[in-house]
């Protein structure tokens, strides 16, 4: 890995942790993180009252950046492994699902897309 | 979260009733269309999407499914938006789901919310007053719409929230008014046709009694100036007509202000027209040029130029009075009631058979430019005349006395009487004489003993065919109506085996032979 890619990662990984923390700070409940699976990676899974939601955290230099990286094939790589992991755990199976987007740029306050992309 | 709304499918001029399903439930969102949608209905999702969004509703996240039921009718066209928005609306609690029970719904949805107009909105219209339902189409269909009852509810909102307001209560809608009658349009006159006063007679005859009329002759001798005058001279339309008329072009999206005047279609296709433009086809089977000229004239000129397969398509029209389209997935069947009139050129040059002239071609060229035309259809054309040019002399004649009025006063007499005898045999289908056959035509066209005779003995030294033993019948038959009588008389079988078109299919030697019989 080129030391530039692995400096983009650790910035993202670092975005994520704060965004799970501003989420719990909105009430929501995580409940899983980092989630890997054959078919795709969700980077949060968090619950607030009956709503589950499965969220892309996207880093980017600017906020425009950021808007536009979620293309076709990442979405279906993110409601393939959203399958995969209610599999797994049918106690959410009545929940009300959304696919979440929650865009990060340095020095600003990030901004969660509800119901940003469908099946 | 369940709810229904009723809208149409339309197979060829019948509506039928389809239910559009809406179902809202949890797991991951989605939004799909099933029940045979084609790429129009199934693009739907997106404008009814963008509609909700205009007026400040957004679907849920959650699993939307829309069914339209029957689940194995193919589903075309644009207007199912209107449906499934108010299906969604009311499965979201936007509108009571009892407010919109009682409507069939019909109409396209722009992205800002207004509703767009679709063709086949009084088909749909016919169709919901038969199941006991009101209408809600776009607002440019409203007059179109109201036309066909007029004691049933119809809204015609111009936009999703004016329908949604209605239902509220906030803003009432009012009841489309139909439009009125449009004034009749001045039709070109037999007047303006100097000379060709035999032409004038057949032509008047084929109005009479619906027959299929060809004529023949050289270029500039007025054929297609006689055949545009032909709906001048034709009976007015009757209400049933009108209506049948005027659901054929709603289908195909030209029924204009909602409203027809009863002047009979004249329809003139090009000879380039493909078979799907001459008897309906396409993707969606709309209604060719031979639905179009319903209970109207067909007009073909230039007869010979046009695809041989294409003129034939036109013999189960002109035979069964009806055309039926077979697809994968579609067998329709559109009205088809025509008078054909045809015009061709003797050969491609157009001067065969003018006195004096000698073609270097030959006789072969007529021959063979006349035989592009196949003799079933030739066969099922009753009159058969030849146009001579017009002379200087005609030209300079003062305008003929009688014109299109007076005509059209002896053809309406003559089908009056015609109308009369059918319904006194108790037959339903047929209204004129060009639609009799076979035991109907025995009982209505018995000539007396004399024209027994002559149509005997044409027939023995013509060689005429059983058909056109039966066509010069019927010809006959008209005549006599014309003139008022009710037994056929030798003059009339005369005058009808003059119109045999005995110049076609090198015949030319059998005239001379009817002269003598005529004459004897």
């Amino acid at each position: 890995m080129s030391e530039k890619r692995r400096k983009a990662y650790a910035r993202g990984v670092l975005a994520e942790s704060l965004i799970a923390l501003l989420l719990r700070f909105k009430g929501h409940r995580i409940v899983a993180r980092r989630y890997r699976t054959p078919v795709g990676e969700i980077d949060l899974i968090a619950t607030r009252g009956r709503r589950l939601a499965f969220i892309e955290v996207k880093r980017r230099s600017t906020y425009e950046a950021a808007a536009w990286s979620v293309p076709t094939r990442q979405r279906r790589r993110i409601v393939r492994a959203a399958q995969y992991w209610l599999a797994g755990h049918p106690g959410f199976q009545g929940y009300e699902m959304s696919f979440d987007v929650v865009l990060s740029a340095p020095w600003s306050f990030p901004t969660l897309i509800e119901n940003a992309f469908e099946v | 979260m369940f709810a229904r709304v009723t809208t149409v499918a339309f197979e060829g001029i019948e509506a039928r009733s389809v239910d559009v399903q809406v179902q809202i439930g949890p797991g991951m969102p989605a939004f799909s269309i099933v029940g045979l949608p084609d790429k129009a209905v199934a693009e739907s999702r997106d404008r009814v999407r963008g509609a909700l969004n205009a007026i400040g509703l957004a679907l849920p996240p959650k699993r939307v499914t829309i069914n339209l039921a029957p689940a194995d009718l193919p589903k075309e066209g644009s207007h199912y938006d209107l449906p499934i928005a108010l299906g969604l609306m009311a499965a979201v609690g936007a509108v009571a789901p009892d407010a919109i029970e009682g409507y069939v719904v019909l109409g396209e949805l722009s992205l800002d919310g207004s509703i767009a107009r679709v063709d086949g909105t009084l088909p749909a219209a016919i169709g919901a007053n038969t199941l006991d339902k009101g209408l809600i189409c776009p607002k440019p269909c409203g007059a179109e719409a109201a036309w066909a009852a007029a004691d049933m509810p119809i809204l015609a909102p111009a936009n999703l929230l004016a329908l949604v307001n209605h239902f509220k209560g906030l803003q009432s809608l009012s009841r489309p008014e139909p439009e009125p009658e449009p004034e009749p349009e001045a039709m070109p006159d037999l007047k303006d046709v100097k000379g060709q006063e035999s032409a004038k007679r057949a032509l008047e005859v084929a109005a009479a009694g619906g027959h299929n009329l060809l004529m023949i002759g050289p270029p500039g001798s007025g054929k297609s100036m006689l055949a545009q005058r032909l709906p001048s001279i034709l009976p007015p339309l009757e209400p049933s007509e009108m209506l049948e008329i005027s659901m054929i072009r709603s289908l195909a999206g030209n029924l204009s202000g909602g409203r027809i005047g009863r002047a009979r279609p004249f329809r003139s296709p090009h000879h380039s027209a493909s078979m799907a433009a001459m008897v309906g086809g396409g993707t969606r089977a709309r209604p060719g040029e031979a639905a179009l000229a319903h209970h109207g004239v067909l007009f073909l000129d230039e007869l010979p130029e046009f695809q041989p397969q294409v003129l034939d398509a036109l013999r189960q029209p002109l035979e069964t009075g009806e055309t039926v389209i077979a697809r994968a997935n579609h067998r329709i069947s559109y009205p088809s009631r025509i008078q054909l009139v045809a015009a061709m050129n003797p050969c491609r040059c157009g001067r065969a058979g003018e006195p004096g002239y000698s073609c270097r071609q030959g006789q072969g060229c007529a021959d063979r430019y006349q035989a592009r035309i196949s003799g079933p259809l030739l066969d099922r054309i009753d009159i058969q005349i030849e146009v001579p040019a017009v002379s200087a002399a005609d030209l300079s004649l003062p305008p003929a006395s009688e014109g299109s009025a007076e005509v059209r006063r002896r053809v309406v007499a003559a089908r009056q009487i015609q109308a009369a005898r059918l319904e006194e045999l108790g037959e339903k289908r047929a209204r004129t004489n060009s639609e009799c056959d076979g035991s109907l035509l025995e009982a209505i066209a018995e000539p007396d003993p004399s024209g027994l005779t002559l149509l005997r003995e044409a027939a023995e030294t013509l060689g005429l065919s059983a058909r056109g033993y039966h066509r010069s019948l019927r010809l006959a038959r008209t005549l006599a109506d014309l003139d008022g009588e009710s037994r056929i008389s030798r003059l009339h079988i005369a005058e009808a085996l003059s119109y045999r078109g005995e110049t076609l299919r090198g015949a030319s030697g059998q005239g001379a032979r009817l002269n003598q019989t005529v004459a004897a």
